[in-house]
């Protein structure tokens, strides 16, 4: 035949060829996939145990890569995030003394924290980042946020580090996927808004929206403990399928508490929010 | 020179000097003397601005300059001058001395300079002498003939002995002082021992002098900054090599790269832990070197590292993986703190405060951290807002949480309320200072529609509203966001 005389690299098999092409795009752009250096690097940490890790392809969330969690300046993605950031970062109240105490950063804008209020050490210390571990870094302009988050991530005895940026193109994020996947830390992004994200090199992008209780219609207003709880979307799986849970946050013990889904109950009240 | 509305003559260059025009004299005079003459106005502000930048650059030769009333600097180059030994000249100090008068009058300044035993003699002979240098414990002869008034006396003193008959120095060492000083003060006797090397007259330089100091100098001037961060490293390794003798660390350093133009750049970088660790350090000098302007090019480099600890030898030999890791993260908190300022690297502390505002503090990233804990019992924002912002609130009763508000001109319809949390003023803090008495907090969390959580409170309290000053009503706030 005419096709195996131009090109015979068909006489390989189909399957063989095709097998070689993806492993070679892959290479190419590896930024954005688990790669096996970041997974031996940084490892992987159970959100849960249960529910979402196995929601999850690598059946918890693998450090040694960046994440993205978007939401408004509402305090919901930043609790969600915060917790992330204290799983990710190494041992937590809940592993015990099983994980290894690591420093992780949060940086900052001025601006941002002028905008959505500066971090407040008690209300963190509710979702497991220990002031002791926790380095608050402040910057004037974006480009030393990047730059701040990239240093940090590469530094052994960084946990995980946590940028607040509000534009971020692919290319600074694909650096970031890389210096983590070097450092074998996680990268987080907090995104001050749900709409207009861009393209990402993160390994997972997650949209988190605060939900509310039953409302009371008549006075004197309920007054049962309000407590965080959010629709948490991940939208965007890198090798995985897009997922929604609504989460509650267990202050006593640390750790995401999923709230099973009912017909008409407030999980699927802020899934349609998200959609819409 | 403005004088009771006459313009004077306060300075004048070379060219005007020899037309006739002296200082002192009014303009209209200096105009009808020499018709082309241009005049300027005069800053001294920016003269002793100028002549500061000039001490700066005399640093190059020794670290003990400072500036000397409106026109002069001063240099101890004790032990600095066989740097500048060349055989052309008869001793190392008259070659330091033609080297500074040779690159300041390049660069277009005049400049009139003597090295001698004593600030005061070396004053006189810079003024008045003849030649470079007073050699060595000749200093009584070589002033004998000047004027007097090169003792840095007063003018009306001056005035008075030239009236005595005593013109010369010379004329003043034989006259007994208790007279002299009766009639015309103490200083004439004061000045002439600073002269002749009977009292001490010290250097204060600007800044204090370094004991770990390193300094280079090329014949020709570097301009790459590839050559410039190769040289730094040098200077570093030097340095470190010296801190290690001492077993010291330095905390700070400053680079001071000194232009062919006569401009000073300096460099400072700040470790939190005392270290000499030229690869961290050299790194970290990097990130600051990126950025510089070497104008023409630079022909000295001074290093000196102002502040230093003790840093023992074995604190450094450490293999464990966990010790590897905190070590790495002292660097990196040097490399963040260095590019982004001090004050930008802090962890949070608790202070023992109730108000919530006052009871978070930032304490540096490495600090030993106290065993304190956050003191509040009750739910606290994950974000707080730097300033409380009012808000417009509709509460159908005075002392029920708001049904309504309206912050960020967004209306938030509120679904439950929890609270108050009552926070009182510290009195301890109550003052006149404060303008208005602080009052009474009513904390309330509220979940809105959408199910976001906020922090208001009430400032005051209904019914206790009347203060001395008049009845004010409660205001409502938004403090904080919860997750």
């Amino acid at each position: 035949m005419v096709e195996e005389r131009i090109s015979p690299v068909f006489s390989r098999g189909r399957k063989a060829v095709l097998g070689e092409l993806r492993d070679r795009v892959q290479a190419l752009e590896r930024a954005g996939f688990v790669t096996a250096a970041g997974l031996e690097n940084g490892g992987i940490r159970a959100l849960d145990g249960a529910e979402i890790d196995a929601g999850l392809p690598w059946g918890g969330l693998p450090r040694g890569a960046l994440h993205e969690v978007a939401g408004r300046r509402d305090g919901a993605a930043a609790g969600f995030a915060a917790a992330l950031l204290a799983r990710l970062g190494g041992h937590t109240a809940a592993d015990g003394a099983g994980g290894r105490a690591e420093i992780v950063l949060w940086c900052q804008t001025a601006l941002e924290a002028h905008e959505a209020g500066a971090l407040h050490g008690p209300g963190m210390a509710a979702f497991g980042l220990d002031r002791r571990r926790l380095i608050v870094l402040g910057v004037r302009r974006p480009v030393d946020l990047l730059w701040a988050m990239e240093e940090g991530l590469r530094c052994p005895g960084v946990g995980a580090v946590l940028g607040e940026v509000d534009e971020i193109d692919l290319r600074a994020s694909r650096r970031l996927q890389l210096a983590a996947e070097a450092g074998g830390a996680a990268g987080l992004l907090l995104r001050p808004r749900l709409d207009d994200l861009g393209v990402s090199a993160a390994l997972t992008r997650w949209r988190v929206t605060p939900v509310s209780g039953p409302a009371g219609r008549s006075r004197p207003l309920p007054t049962r403990p309000i407590g965080a709880s959010w629709a948490v979307d991940l939208w965007r799986c890198r090798g995985g399928a897009p997922r929604r849970w609504k989460l509650e946050w267990d202050e006593q013990a640390f750790r995401f508490a999923v709230v099973p889904a009912l017909a008409d109950g407030p999980a699927d009240a802020g899934a349609q929010a998200l959609s819409a | 020179m403005a004088e009771r509305g006459t313009l004077r003559v306060s300075a004048v260059d070379a060219l005007a000097q020899a037309e006739g025009v002296r200082p002192g004299i009014t303009v209209t005079d200096a105009r009808a003397i020499y018709p082309g003459l241009q005049v300027r106005d005069a800053d001294p502000l920016a003269d002793a601005k100028a002549l500061a930048g000039l001490a700066e650059w005399c640093e190059r030769y020794s670290p003990w300059a400072a500036t000397d009333g409106e026109d002069g600097i001063k240099l101890d180059i004790s032990g600095c001058a066989h740097l500048f030994a060349d055989a052309g000249f008869a001793n190392d100090e008259e070659a330091l001395l033609a080297d500074l008068t040779g690159r300041l009058s390049r660069l277009g300044i005049d400049v009139c300079a003597a090295a001698a035993d004593t600030p005061a003699a070396a004053w006189a002979w810079a003024r008045y002498g003849d030649g470079p240098t007073i050699a060595p414990g000749t200093a009584k002869q070589a002033l004998s003939p000047l004027p007097v008034s090169a003792l840095r006396l007063p003018a009306e003193v001056v005035d008075e002995l030239g009236r005595l008959g005593l013109r010369r120095v010379g004329d003043l060492y034989a006259i007994p002082r208790a007279p002299l000083a009766a009639r015309l003060g103490g200083d004439i006797g004061r000045r002439l021992d600073q002269a002749l090397g009977r009292k001490a007259e010290p250097i204060s330089p600007p800044r204090p002098v370094p004991p770990f100091r390193v300094r280079i100098a090329w014949a020709e001037p570097i301009g790459t900054i590839d050559a410039v961060e190769a040289a730094a490293g040098q200077v570093l390794d030097s340095l470190c090599a010296m801190l290690e003798r001492e077993q010291c660390g330095a905390r700070r350093l400053e680079l001071a790269l000194y232009r062919v133009d006569g401009g000073v750049d300096r460099r400072v970088i700040g470790t939190a832990r005392p270290s000499r660790d030229t690869r961290h350090l050299r790194r970290l000098f990097a990130e600051k070197l990126a950025n510089i302007d070497l104008g023409f090019g630079i022909e000295v480099m001074i290093l000196s590292a102002p502040v230093t600890n003790p840093l023992a030898a074995n604190q450094l030999g450490l293999s464990r993986e966990a010790a590897r890791g905190s070590v790495a993260v002292d660097r990196l908190v040097d490399r963040l703190e260095n590019r982004l300022g001090p004050g930008n690297v802090v962890r949070l502390a608790p202070v023992d405060s109730h108000i919530p505002e006052r009871a978070v503090t930032v304490e540096p990233a490495l600090a030993a951290a106290a065993d304190l804990d956050w003191a509040a019992a009750q739910p606290r924002p994950i974000r707080l807002l730097p300033c409380p912002e009012p808000i417009e609130a509709m509460a159908p009763v005075p002392d029920d949480p708001p049904l309504r508000f309206r912050w960020r001109k967004v209306e938030h319809r509120v679904a439950r309320a929890e609270g108050p949390e009552r926070i009182a003023p510290e009195w301890w803090r109550v003052g006149p200072a404060a303008g208005r008495p602080a009052r009474v907090r009513d904390y309330y969390r509220l979940e809105d529609q959408d199910g976001r959580r906020f922090w208001v409170y009430r400032d005051g309290l209904y019914g206790q509203a009347e203060t001395a000053d008049g009845p004010e009503a409660p205001r409502w706030y938004m403090h904080g966001v919860f997750a």
